[in-house]
């Protein structure tokens, strides 16, 4: 059962990595790819403000959340808003991820720092059988889900941005400022992936490795589950979780990665978009 | 918009060539000594007086992560030891100068341009040091052959030692054998009739798990179970958990930075209360070495856990002598050890080039250094981090002590030293 919990709460960081991806991929069409480095410097943040600063967990929680909402605002506006197409904006968002990891290294260096956000005696439940840090992780990933499922479906602005989703030039003809709403997504990302910072760093310690790790996993999550679902990426982040976890349990870590990708293969000959999203066809 | 395409292009280029700027100029000193006279190629001629016995330096100043800190270190180790040397008056009577370049990130074909312009714009250096990593060295070694120039080399490679194939290099790192052979010694020591073994997959402790396992089916150890982890996994425990079913005596495991953190943290919450031992660079982890709340060190997950240290690099240590408390004070007026010094050999390194200069009367003719070195005898060299460095004409991999490594409780370290609890 730890396995299954292990898988759980690392698929869960994957989920909220695709999570990340999505909420821009609804409003723009296009990926930021710096999203995971945004969040590996939320958990750099929140370690500096938990450990260094001294500030309440409520508190750095906030702190962390305005300030990769602002730094998430920064790269909107130097390498999302200048760039003409989706083709530039891939290779300008992965310049900024190089940037903000830059940044990283050089204000924190090769440190592996712990983000204490529970204390030593409220590590784990039930007589330490249920990890406290990986039970929240997965908490989060599903309201965090949730929350974004119902804000897409259920607000105007949710739906302003699945009209944006659908067709870019008819929601500009319909009133709807799109400008305005994809840069307030991408500041939306930067906003969660604050929130979450703290929660992942808990469980994966702040590292300079840590973006590595998220960036391509994330990516390969909301694949499975589909672009622009977010039911999808959270089971897109858990299967790739769990198949990891179980992988390295019974037949080694050197095949974890060959089973995550046979399942994304096989995902793909099955749903080529995705387990959660159907294709449409169109008259032309 | 092409405009603005542009205005963010530039943009995002200049970010990025500030952050490298700052990253180099902080660390680095560009060369910019002219040397009229350097090492002939093993001839015998001799130096004029005043001047300097040069060290070149090749340091991954840009590097990023925890290569960073051990370039730190080693450059923190190389200016100690030259400080010290000229304190004393120098290398028979040469003042040691030290040219810093910057290989960039540790980058192997940044590293063979900046050496051969240095070669192309200095004399040749009296001796060459690096701060690895292998596959630097394994770029810059043959260059180093061709121009005939002594090396004291920090990035060891599957050949670097082989003195046929490079006879004026040596090796400043110990075989991973060194370290595995302690893990035996420990488990014997303790009783241990049964271990398992964890590992991350990197290129330092491959080797390293390879001489663990030999060493302990030769003493007779039985291994219940040997698992690798990945270098980026976000955590350890399906390893974890597949170890535990063997139900072993003990864990052994070698890892750094985050994974030494995983393995102890995911073992606690495993509730696997066994004895865990941890190897060097576990013990050069800073999460499992720093008290709370950055760190892991005191709290009830560390229990269990011992890890593999240096003797040298132990507060108090019986290991150490005049020359490792010299080399201590050097690195606090360097700029202090950001680490434990067990890492810091670029100091041995030129202690042991000084100690053959003083033997062979020569800073220039280098087969009569590289043969001085070779026949180096305990005491001879004022090395600090290692009492003794043992090569042979046909090898110039090290051999150390077979005592050089201890297993201590966790315990923080400061100036470069473990200080256990009282």
């Amino acid at each position: 059962m730890a396995v299954v919990w292990s898988g759980l709460a690392t698929g869960s960081v994957f989920a909220l990595v695709a999570a990340g991806y999505n909420i821009f991929f609804v409003a723009s069409g296009g990926f930021n790819f710096a999203h995971a480095q945004l969040l590996m410097l939320g958990v750099f943040l929140a370690e500096w403000g938990l450990v260094v600063a001294k500030l309440p967990i409520a508190v750095t929680f906030g702190f962390v959340a305005v300030s990769i909402c602002l730094v998430g605002v920064i790269e909107e506006r130097l390498a999302v808003r200048p760039t003409k197409d989706l083709d530039t904006l891939l290779i300008t968002t992965v310049g900024a991820s190089s940037v903000i990891g830059g940044v990283v290294q050089l204000i924190w260096g090769g440190q592996v720092l712990e983000v204490p956000i529970y204390s030593a005696n409220t590590r784990s439940l039930l007589n330490g059988a249920l990890p406290i840090a990986e039970l929240w992780l997965i908490v989060t990933a599903v309201v965090m889900t949730v929350l974004l499922v119902v804000a897409i479906r259920r607000t105007r602005v949710g739906l302003a941005l699945l009209a944006i989703a659908e067709n870019r030039e008819a929601a500009l003809l319909r009133g709807i400022n799109v400008p305005l709403l994809s840069f307030a997504a991408f500041a939306f990302s930067g906003l969660t992936a604050g929130l979450v910072a703290p929660v992942v760093g808990a469980e994966t310690f702040a590292s300079g490795s840590l973006a590595t790790s998220l960036a391509l996993t994330g990516f390969v999550a909301l694949t499975i589950g589909g672009f622009g679902s977010f039911g999808g990426s959270l089971l897109g982040g858990l299967i790739v979780g769990l198949v990891g976890a179980e992988a390295e349990y019974w037949i080694g870590v050197q095949y974890s990665n060959l089973c995550i990708f046979g399942v994304l293969i096989a995902v793909l000959l099955v749903r080529p978009t995705g387990l959660f999203v159907s294709a449409r066809e169109r008259v032309v | 918009m092409r405009s603005r395409i542009f205005q963010a292009s530039a943009v995002m280029a200049c970010l990025a060539l500030g952050l490298a700027a700052c990253s180099s100029s902080s660390k680095s000193s560009s060369p910019t000594t002219t040397r009229t006279s350097g090492p002939g190629t093993g001839s015998g001629t001799s130096a004029p007086t005043g001047t300097p016995f040069v060290v070149l330096l090749e340091a991954g100043l840009s590097s990023t992560g925890s290569t960073l800190a051990t370039v730190h270190l080693l450059t923190v180790a190389t200016n100690a030891a030259a400080s010290v040397l000229n304190s004393q008056g120098g290398i028979n009577g040469h003042p040691v100068k030290v040219d810093i370049v910057s290989d960039g990130g540790s980058d192997p074909t940044t590293a063979v341009e900046v050496l051969n312009n240095y070669l192309a714009s200095h004399a040749a250096p009296n001796l060459v040091m690096n701060t690895g990593p292998s596959n630097v060295s394994a770029a810059v070694l043959p260059i180093v052959a061709s121009h005939h120039l002594l090396m004291m080399n920090n990035g060891d490679t599957s050949n670097s030692g082989d003195a046929t194939k490079f006879p004026t290099n040596f090796d400043m790192q110990p075989t991973q054998a060194a370290y595995a052979s302690s893990f035996t010694a420990y488990a014997k020591q303790k009783g241990y009739s049964s271990v398992a073994i964890l590992w991350a997959q990197d290129t330092f402790t491959q080797p390293e798990e390879s001489f663990l396992v030999s060493d302990l089916n030769a003493a007779g150890i039985k291994i219940t179970g040997n698992e690798a982890v990945s270098p980026e996994a976000l955590n350890v425990t399906p390893q974890l958990a597949q170890l535990k079913s063997g139900n072993p005596d003990a864990l052994f495991y070698m890892a750094f930075g985050s994974i030494a953190g995983y393995v102890v943290q995911d073992a606690s919450q495993l509730n696997w209360n066994l004895p865990i031992a941890g190897d060097i660079a576990a013990s050069d982890s800073p999460v499992l070495s720093t008290p709370p709340a950055a760190g892991m060190l005191g709290t009830p997950a560390e229990n269990n856990l011992v890890f593999q240290v240096l003797q040298a690099s132990v507060k108090g240590s019986a290991s150490q002598t005049a020359a490792t408390a010299t080399m201590l004070n050097a690195f606090q007026q360097a700029g202090g050890a950001n680490g434990s010094v067990s890492d810091a050999t670029n100091y041995d390194g030129l202690m042991m080039a000084a100690a053959a200069a003083k033997i062979a009367g020569t800073i220039t003719n280098v087969n009569a250094l590289v043969s001085a070195i070779q026949g180096l005898q305990p005491g001879q060299a004022a090395t600090g981090v290692y009492p003794y460095y043992q090569y042979s004409a046909t090898s110039h991999t090290p051999i150390v002590p077979a005592d050089s490594y201890i297993f201590i409780k966790p315990a923080p370290i400061v100036d470069g030293l473990f200080v256990p609890a009282a």
